[in-house]
């Protein structure tokens, strides 16, 4: 089990090397960063874009830029930002705390939801009950996150209004100024969390399941199900040991493939919901055309999904004896 | 004689490709059909609306902010711009791009999936590297910055798809390439590459052909993710931008006036879904078209809606502990019922053999007792168990007689068992459904029983899962389950067919002591005759859902009532007289061999796992196995399961190369020739696999088929003549060569390949397990039409089977393997009759003698020699 561990743990550093190197040159080479400063009017002097190319290190050749990058990053420097008086990694930090959160909580109430919804409409496979989980699955599947969530916070202070109270928090992650004491904390914070993972949650809730509904109704169907029926088993047991337990295995290899979606559908999300969160870092990057921090998001976002990943292999094991056993 | 079967050639009947059957499938789903309509009247809304809508999209009119009216059906924006014409021209542009998309990620994806797939090993291995980086980064991301600093106005829709699509191919190459790493080993690939096909002809013409229906599915629910990327990036500001315009910039536009102007919020954002939707919707339906899956079965639903009572059903007789009565099973649409008005009843105590052919209804007779009919399936008459109607039970009452007093074998060990639960905890939840146990002593009790199945340190095998032991032990695991409750009753539905025949011997003695210990009844079905002389009190045959005959064994081996079981007994093959009816080939020893195959070795590495470290990981499939075959001659090889022959044949054929040792083809050594030497080899040398359901593309007609070789060799005589000759010389209707192989049986099938085998006139045919996925009546057919056309086209064959009865019957010499060894190479006479090896004496002492006077002694003599020593 820890060789496992360690040995994904290796191929995902390897994994992030390269990636991160594909990326540095893909954002090196999109565009001009000093583009924008080249163009004002009146025009700056020559030295001035020349010092400030000089302080984004642009004079340097690109593979000698990523190997300063790299080495910075090492020791939690994530490079200038064009912003002068920006440093990325303290502007990102308690950021992406924000964004673990949503992402975090909507992964565990989706991937549940998806478990319970998806195993329903596989037993009752043509039945109304599978009928109405499966049209209202394809009709979350095709709603733009975005309009889904511009939709429930226009809702949420329509009914704030109408109540003449604040029931919804709308905006933010956690009000101005913050509780103090720890409780009162935690449960702003989970008030403001509502409606932003409603969104994020019933989007992918829909489509993993799907999947399980397929692999609940190809568990149903198999040998062992069969033989354990007629071995005189109860339903319970039944479906819990025999049917989910090894439906379980293509659930979580969905769940950790559209794990970079979850953090793209987090970007809208916190937009739409005003979040002090990697969302608008990242799109504030993007504005300002600034390389760096958008690389440092990439970062953050990539060790994200490669960590989530090893935790999907490891569930693999712990579900899979032929995973553990190296056989599979 | 081989006498063909009759060919499905109506007055009307008009062949269909599968592509043809997918289409008809597609449009009877009505969500499909609704979808396609809907697809198709937005997609003319948005290339014809902007046309003949009288507003342009950046048309600036005096109404502001107007809701929907007569004028503005949609309302107009608060700039004064006609929704409608907005909307068409968001859906226009979301529909471009997204379809641009679909379409660079298909072709890259379908271009890196298809390569990965085919070559494996390293390319494949890079190539899904290089998918994993794309997969750790966030699309929305990426796409936005690149899309950002691509131009300082916005991006055009070419960048937006060039840069979408080169982040959306990942999904089609993992889809792609999963598919074709299966393809890859399916026997047609490998036929095509025995024939010397190249590897752009076999990726052009079976490959992408095959994996077109996926690609097909993949791409249009690409469309689907690209324009919801797509209205979602132009709705951060960073896909389509002012002064044009897309349904997600509209959004964008009427965020904070959902509730003030709805009709600026809903009309985009509704049309969205439905584009998605509907093209969700023709997704999944091209899906279900392409892949029709049997109908899923559900073992947990009750089974009571499917029972018809009948209430003028005689009463069944008083004795007998399992009765049926005028039962019969049919199905809506069959045209005749697939089992039919049959009785039959079991003593207590007593074994029945149910005695088919496939799709004979033994199986489903079997289902029935045990209440598990396929969904669909109507069930009429009357079946009784120790006297109790069991029509109608639903699924808690049958939980009293399931395992308790009816226990099931099935098939296949390998699936039986659940792969994620260990040996002991199925043995534990088996003994708690008649009450609570103690863990310490259901394990107990699971030992005791596992040691009486003659299995080997039972203890730890408490701890270890279904994949880590033999099929062999697998299935006397599931018998000694069944033994757990002393049931009544215990139902073996073709216990031993999917084990070698040495293995095969165990079992029967498992069942053997399994039903001495429980004094239960028991029901074997199977559909070797010769397997039930040895351990059935009575046997009843059926066909095409009747029982044609009902006897005692001896009486039914002695005197055999009705023709089909006569016709079935003689086709039992008799080890001794195949033999004696082979005339002596006279093989010329003088001239240079066919086939010459010196020392061959191949091992493989096993992965690494936790259990095997180092040296332990090399598996020898193959050591130092020699011999020559010369023209015209039959040479047979026998083995079990890992006995190597497999790995021999694909050595031989150049499927992959030999670790050490030569194999020379008319003296040219094949491993080291040049590639224009192996490919004039190949058109000497040809093969015929084992399932003909998977050794023909699919996707081609049997004109196709037959004429791929010579297309590979660029023969110039006249291929077509040749190829309706070869169709007469197998027997099969000219009118076959436009059909594809799914409208032929099995039977025929193999009929076709070996047609296609034979069409360049070959020296050496390879047979790799001809007949044993056929029904033993047409198993008889093709081994006499393989003898007729050795004879009549002098060709010599490599003939290899697990079987030793075919092998003995087709062959001049025999050789035997075990464990990658050739233990024993001799003529069939001396190999048959005068074994030398040891363990060719085993494998001929497991065949079953088709005689239940001969088999009984036998049997005790067996018994005996076990206990005296």
């Amino acid at each position: 089990m820890l060789t496992l561990i360690g040995r994904r743990l290796l191929n995902s550093i390897g994994i992030l090397l390269v990636s991160t190197f594909v990326v540095y040159i893909l954002v090196a080479m999109a565009g001009d960063p000093l583009a924008e400063m080249r163009e004002r009017q009146p025009p700056i002097p020559e030295n001035v874009i020349q010092a400030e190319a000089q302080r984004l290190g642009l004079d340097q050749p690109v593979v000698l830029r990523y190997v300063t990058w790299l080495g910075g990053v090492v020791q939690g420097d994530f490079g200038p930002s064009v912003k002068p008086n920006q440093n990325i990694g303290q502007e990102l930090a308690p950021r992406v705390g924000v964004t673990l959160r949503l992402v975090t909580v909507a992964i565990v109430i989706a991937t549940l939801l998806a478990l319970i919804a998806g195993t329903a409409a596989a037993l009752f496979r043509n039945r109304p009950a599978d009928h109405f989980i499966s049209t209202s699955a394809f009709i979350l599947i095709a709603l733009p996150s975005f309009w889904l969530a511009v939709l429930l916070k226009q809702l949420g202070i329509a009914i704030n209004k109408a109540a003449n109270a604040r029931i919804f928090f709308t905006v933010g992650d956690v009000s101005v100024p913050a509780p103090q004491q720890f409780l009162p904390l935690m449960a702003d914070m989970a008030g403001h969390l509502i409606l932003p993972t409603i969104v994020l949650a019933m989007i992918h809730y829909a489509s993993w399941s799907r999947y399980q509904r397929t692999a609940v109704v190809e568990s149903l169907s198999s040998d062992h199900v069969r033989f354990a029926v007629l071995r005189g088993l109860s339903r319970g047991r039944i479906i819990r040991s025999h049917v989910m337990r090894p439906a379980l295995i293509p659930i979580v290899t969905v769940v950790a493939l559209d794990l970079p979606a979850l953090f793209s559908g987090a970007v809208i999300t916190e937009t739409v919901f005003q979040w002090r969160g990697m969302g608008g870092f990242l799109l504030e990057s993007i504005a300002n055309r600034d390389a760096n921090a958008v690389m440092a998001w990439l970062l953050v976002a990539a060790i994200a999904v490669v960590f989530f990943n090893l935790l999907a292999d490891i569930f693999y094991a712990l579900i899979d004896p032929r995973v553990r056993y190296g056989q599979a | 004689m081989a006498k063909p079967e009759p060919v499905p050639v109506a007055a009307a009947y008009t062949s269909r490709s599968r592509f043809g059957l997918a289409i008809r499938r597609f449009r009877s789903n009505p969500l499909a059909l609704l979808g396609t309509f809907l697809l198709a009247g937005l997609l003319l809304v948005a290339i014809f609306g902007p046309m003949l809508w009288h507003y342009g999209f950046t048309e600036i009119t005096p109404d502001l902010s107007q809701p929907p009216s007569w004028l503005h059906p949609l309302g107009t924006d608060t700039l004064g711009r006609d929704m409608l014409a907005l909307v068409m021209r968001g859906m226009q542009q979301s529909l471009l791009i997204a379809g641009t998309v679909a379409l660079i990620a298909t072709v890259i994806g379908t271009l890196v999936g298809v390569m990965s797939g085919y070559f494996g090993g390293l390319v494949d291995a890079s190539l899904m590297r290089l998918v994993d980086l794309v997969l750790t980064i966030p699309t929305i991301a990426l796409a936005a910055f690149l899309g950002n600093t691509m131009s300082n106005s916005g991006v055009s829709w070419l960048g937006l798809s060039l840069v979408l699509g080169a982040l959306f191919w990942t999904s089609v190459a993992r889809l792609v390439r999963g598919v074709s790493l299966s393809l890859r080993e399916l026997p047609y690939i490998k036929a095509s590459r025995v024939m010397g096909a190249g590897h752009a002809r076999i990726m052009l013409r079976h490959m992408i052909p095959n994996v077109a229906d996926h690609i097909i599915v993949a791409t249009a629910l690409l469309v689907g993710v690209a324009i919801l990327s797509e209205t979602g990036l132009s709705f951060l500001g960073f896909g389509v931008r002012p002064p044009d315009t897309s349904l997600g910039l509209l959004i964008a536009n009427a965020q904070t006036a959902v509730l003030t102007r709805p009709w600026m919020f809903y009309a985009p954002g509704l049309l969205i879904i439905m584009i998605v939707l509907s093209i969700n919707y023709v997704g999944e339906g091209l899906r279900d078209a392409f892949n029709p899956k049997a109908n899923p079965t559900n073992p947990l639903i009750e089974h009571r809606a499917r029972y018809k009572a009948e209430t003028n059903v005689p009463a069944p007789p008083a004795n007998g502990l399992v009765n049926l009565t005028s039962f019969s099973v049919r199905f809506p649409g069959a045209d005749r019922p697939a089992v039919d008005n049959v009785d039959l009843s079991i003593a207590r105590g007593e074994v029945l053999a149910l005695v088919g052919e496939s799709g004979s209804g033994k199986s489903l007779t079997s289902l029935a007792l045990a209440g598990l009919l396929p969904i669909g399936a109507m069930q009429s008459g009357r079946v009784s168990f120790d006297g109790q109607d069991m029509g109608g039970l639903d699924f808690q009452h049958w939980r009293a007689f399931r395992g308790r007093r009816i226990a099931t074998i099935l098939q296949d060990p390998s699936t039986s068992l659940n792969p994620v639960l260990t040996i002991g905890a199925q043995f534990e939840e088996s003994f708690r459904i008649a009450g609570d146990i103690s863990t310490a002593e259901a394990r107990r009790r699971a030992i005791e029983l596992m040691t009486l199945m003659a299995i080997r340190d039972p203890q730890s095998r408490l701890e270890q899962y279904p994949h880590q032991m033999s099929g062999g032990i697998r299935q006397r695991i599931v018998i000694a389950m069944a033994m757990i409750h002393n049931p009544d009753l215990i139902i073996a539905d073709e216990p031993t067919t999917a084990l070698d025949v040495t293995v095969q011997a165990q079992v029967l003695d498992a069942l053997r002591i399994a039903r001495e210990k429980t004094n239960a009844a028991m029901l074997f079905i199977t559909h070797d005759l010769a397997l039930v002389a040895g351990i059935a009190d009575r046997v009843a045959v059926m066909r095409a859902g009747r029982i044609v005959e009902q006897q005692d064994v001896f009486s039914l081996f002695s005197a055999p009532r009705d023709p089909y079981t006569t016709r079935l007994l003689s086709l039992a093959p008799r080890l001794g007289e195949a033999v004696t009816t082979n005339p002596a080939q006279p093989v010329s020893t003088s001239a240079q061999p066919l086939l010459t195959v010196e020392n061959l070795s191949r091992q493989f590495l096993r992965p690494r796992s936790r259990t095997i470290k180092g040296g332990d990981r090399v598996v020898h499939a193959l050591r130092n196995v020699s011999f020559d075959l010369n023209a015209g001659e039959t040479l047979g090889i026998v083995g079990e399961s890992g006995s190597g022959k497999t790995t021999m044949l694909s050595t031989i054929l150049g499927l992959h190369k030999p670790t050490a040792g030569r194999v020379l083809f008319e003296g040219v050594d094949l491993g080291r020739a040049s590639p224009a030497a192996r490919r004039a080899a190949s058109r000497s040398m040809s093969v015929v696999f084992q399932d003909p359901y998977t050794s023909l593309d699919p996707r081609m007609t049997v004109r196709d088929l037959l004429l791929e070789p010579a297309q590979i060799h660029g023969a110039t005589s006249d291929v077509e003549t040749r190829a309706r000759a070869m169709l007469d010389r197998v027997r099969l209707p000219m009118a076959s060569l436009d059909r594809y192989p799914h409208e032929f049986s099995g039977g025929q099938r193999q009929r076709i390949a070996i047609a296609r085998s034979l069409m360049l006139d070959p020296k050496l045919v390879v047979l790799d397990e001809p007949v044993s996925a056929l029904d033993v009546s047409i198993q008889q057919d093709i081994i006499a039409l393989l003898g007729e056309l050795k004879r009549d086209f002098g060709v010599a064959y490599l003939l290899v089977a697990h079987d030793l009865a075919i092998v003995a019957e087709l062959s001049d010499r025999i050789g035997v393997m075990l464990g990658g060894e050739m233990v024993e190479l001799g003529t069939a006479e001396q190999v048959v009759h005068r074994p030398i090896h040891a363990y060719t004496r085993s494998l001929l002492d497991a065949v079953p003698i088709p005689d239940p006077v001969i088999e009984r002694d036998r049997l005790a003599r067996r018994a005996a020699e076990l206990i005296s020593a």
